[in-house]
């Protein structure tokens, strides 16, 4: 089975953005923003550790957009390249809190 | 650089002068304390260059001098400069006035302050190099494409060469506007006596921050809703400026609200301060019942025509203007509708337009396009009639 | 399970981007998204302020409009004169980096003019060609660096030679001359901090695709394969002594309809002296 096409369960999204936690231990978070990715594909080609492929969803934008497949490992490769400043990669530590 | 003998001592002269228009303009220029001059050589115009370049960079606060490739370049390092929060000018004629077009539509649009000096030429294309005219009238108003207005002041000594050019820099940075100068070519080489004034003497304005939103102008302040603040380069807030039709932040918006707001607005600026711009100048207009309308060295004939008559019992008079656009309509109608008008211009019929135009009435005309001002002869017989 | 704060979310380098003018005019795929990331991590890294220090120009065109997109000082200028309006800042206030970011077409057709005289002046500009081979804006024309025999709207049956940028640059006195792709994304902050830190006119020579029009005719029709494109024809310059490595035959770019790029030498031709 291929399992570079199954999406990354720690997904939370909202009207915006679709974050994902990556990382080994979990501490990264993979970013896509759906308002603004164009869908060009360039990240899927470009990312060394095949952890991205494109949805067949559009966005609202009419755009499809890159879905995380548990395999990232934060190198930040795909965000230097994209194009449409659509990816990013942050500490988990600065944009989540634990739930109480 | 103290050997180069061009170089005269590091201040503002002061004081009475004897010299020429195209020096007296480049003496207001630092007087008004510019900073940046940007230009290519063109006849008449290259001499307000050649003493800036021996000037500008050897004054007490230097000032940035450039020979640049061509008028296009010019005008745009002018309005570069201009946004570097320092005073930016050039001088042109003819050709090179038509090549700064483009950049004069960028100025108006991003609200650039800056000044223009066109000594005018015969034309059209290269024309009369070394000889007057007045062709350029029409230009300043209609030069580049789209809808705009830039204040032009046209002098017709050297004097007022002089003071013309510090008007023009206070009205560039009081109303954030592109500001032309219309001298000619006679006004560029005649050599008169004039006064540079006391420092203290003379208003001089710069424009508006957001540090400092409310500048005054002649005793008025200026709106800061029709005058945005000019955030500058370097500076703490960002500044942004596109031609393309942008919101009060500078940046690009395409909607038709923000397009008719920002164009509405950009016209309402010039006419609501149009009566600090100089006043026409009214000779014996009030029991006249011949009015010649004229600008520039043609204007200097015509008072001399007007006082022949005058001489000979005609109840002759002229209306010069000094502010030619925005034109002073209201002025115009309140003082000359219904006498018998004489426009007289270097110029197959340019300044008739706007006078007929807002007098509703059947004008005469002289256009005289012989590479001089029309002699005062020619004006005299017209007055009296005679042809 | 944790707490996603979205409103905390952004780019990584979201600070130095104007949030609410995205997103971009740019069609997908383009490379201009790229060149304005690498450029901002260039300025970082040259240890400038892009907020406080930095002057982006702009001429016309797509690429007039990423001055707009970079929260610095900016100006985006008519058609040809980005170099002309730069030159008056730096004179107006010498004490700001500026920046030319612009098209092939505005810097060498309309405004190429300007360009040789600024580089002969040894103005101190940092220009940043993103050079595409073609008018994206205003729908694929031929531009002055649109290659032999590749199809454009205006230019049916045959194309003139290109310029060579590199060359040019060289021959008007650019004091650094560098030709990377947008796809040398982990090199270009590099070049762009010594672009920035050099004394007179730095140039790149940014080659960049157009994959929504001239790709898409000339072949590289989509962002993924303009990107293996680039990297896979880029030549690694070897600079030696005798200066071989600056012949017009060794600077050339080679493009083939329908292949697109087959050989792009990459590399610093000229280092200048640093500031």
């Amino acid at each position: 089975m291929d399992t570079d096409s199954i999406p990354n369960e720690n997904i939370q999204s909202n009207e915006r953005f679709d974050v994902y936690l990556v990382g080994n231990k979990h501490n990264r978070i993979f970013a896509v923003d759906r308002n603004r990715c164009k869908g060009c594909k360039i990240c899927t080609s470009i990312c060394p550790y095949n952890a991205i492929f494109m949805g067949k969803v559009k966005s609202h934008r009419g755009f499809i957009y890159p879905i995380e497949n548990g395999k990232c490992t934060a190198c930040k490769q795909c965000v230097y390249i994209c194009p449409d400043f659509a990816l990013s990669i942050h500490d988990a530590a600065d944009i989540t809190e634990e739930a109480k | 650089m103290s050997e180069n003998k061009l170089v005269e001592e590091p201040r503002v002269l002061a004081g009475p002068q004897f010299n020429s228009g195209n020096f007296a303009v480049a003496e207001a220029a630092l007087f008004a304390g510019l900073h940046g001059y940007f230009g290519y050589p063109i006849t008449p115009s290259t001499t307000i260059m050649e003493r800036l370049a021996s000037r500008l960079p050897y004054v007490e606060k230097p000032g940035a001098f450039l020979q640049a490739e061509d008028e296009i370049a010019s005008i745009t390092a002018v309005i570069g400069c201009s946004w570097t929060r320092n005073k930016a000018m050039t001088a042109t004629s003819g050709p090179g006035f038509s090549l700064m077009q483009e950049g004069i539509g960028l100025a108006t649009f991003t609200e650039t302050p800056l000044v223009v000096v066109n000594v005018m030429r015969g034309g059209p294309s290269t024309g009369l190099p070394t000889f007057p005219a007045q062709q350029e009238l029409m230009q300043a108003h209609f030069g580049s494409h789209g809808d705009y207005m830039v204040p032009t002041f046209a002098p017709n000594n050297v004097q007022e060469c002089f003071d013309l050019t510090i008007e023009a820099f206070n009205a560039s940075e009081a109303l954030r506007t592109p500001v032309f100068v219309l001298t000619d070519q006679i006004l560029s080489t005649l050599k008169e006596r004039f006064l540079i004034p006391k420092k203290e003497n003379i208003e001089l304005v710069n424009r508006s921050s957001p540090d400092n939103p409310h500048i005054t102008w002649k005793g008025e302040t200026i709106s800061s809703n029709l005058v945005l603040p000019m955030n500058c380069f370097g500076e703490e807030s960002k500044a942004f400026a596109t031609g393309l039709s942008h919101d009060d932040t500078g940046h690009v918006d395409l909607s038709a609200d923000t397009y008719e707001l920002l164009m509405n607005r950009l016209k309402e600026k010039i006419l609501t301060y149009q009566h600090l711009f100089p006043k026409p100048e009214k000779y014996l207009i009030d029991d006249a019942d011949t009015v010649v309308v004229a600008y520039g060295s043609t204007a200097r004939s015509a008072k001399y025509a007007v006082n022949s008559a005058r001489k000979k019992g005609i109840k002759a008079g002229l209306y010069r203007l000094r502010t030619i656009w925005p034109f002073p309509k209201d002025d115009i109608i309140q003082s000359l509708r219904g006498k018998r008008i004489i426009v007289v211009e270097m110029s197959s019929g340019q300044l008739i337009w706007p006078v007929e135009r807002y007098l509703k009435q059947d004008v005469e005309h002289i256009g005289y396009l012989r590479g001089s001002v029309p002699p005062p002869s020619l004006i005299r017989k017209k007055i009296e009639g005679v042809n | 399970m944790v707490t996603i704060k979205f409103d905390l979310l952004g780019h990584n380098n979201e600070v130095d981007l104007t949030s609410r003018m995205l997103p971009h005019i740019w069609c997908s795929g383009c490379s201009l998204g790229t060149n304005v990331q690498s450029f901002i991590r260039g300025a970082i890294s040259a240890g400038l302020n892009l907020d406080r220090e930095v002057v982006m120009v702009s001429g016309i065109g797509c690429t007039g409009r990423a001055s707009g997109y970079i929260e610095a000082d900016g100006f985006h200028t008519t058609h040809g004169r980005a170099i002309a309006f730069a030159t008056g800042v730096k004179l107006g206030n010498p004490n700001l980096e500026v920046v030319v970011f612009s098209g092939d077409g505005d810097l060498f057709a309309i405004g190429g003019n300007h360009f040789i005289h600024a580089a002969r002046r040894k103005e101190d500009l940092t220009v940043i060609c993103t050079n595409n081979s073609t008018y994206g804006l205003t729908g694929g024309q031929a531009s002055p660096t649109t290659f032999e025999n590749t199809y454009t709207p205006t230019t049916i049956e045959k194309n003139d030679k290109p310029f060579d940028l590199v060359n040019l640059a060289l021959g008007a006195g650019a004091a650094f001359v560098a030709r990377y792709t947008s796809a040398h994304y982990k090199i270009l902050p590099r070049i762009i901090k010594e672009a920035l830190q050099t004394k007179g006119m730095a140039f790149i020579d940014l080659i960049s695709g157009c994959p929504a029009i001239y790709g898409k005719k000339n072949g590289y029709p989509t962002g993924e394969i303009m990107v293996q494109n680039f990297l896979e024809s880029s030549v690694d310059i070897v600079p030696d002594d005798e200066g071989t490595y600056l012949l017009p035959e060794n600077t050339a770019v080679h493009f083939d309809q329908g292949k697109g790029y087959t050989k792009i030498p990459v590399g610093i031709f000229r280092r200048g002296e640093k500031k």
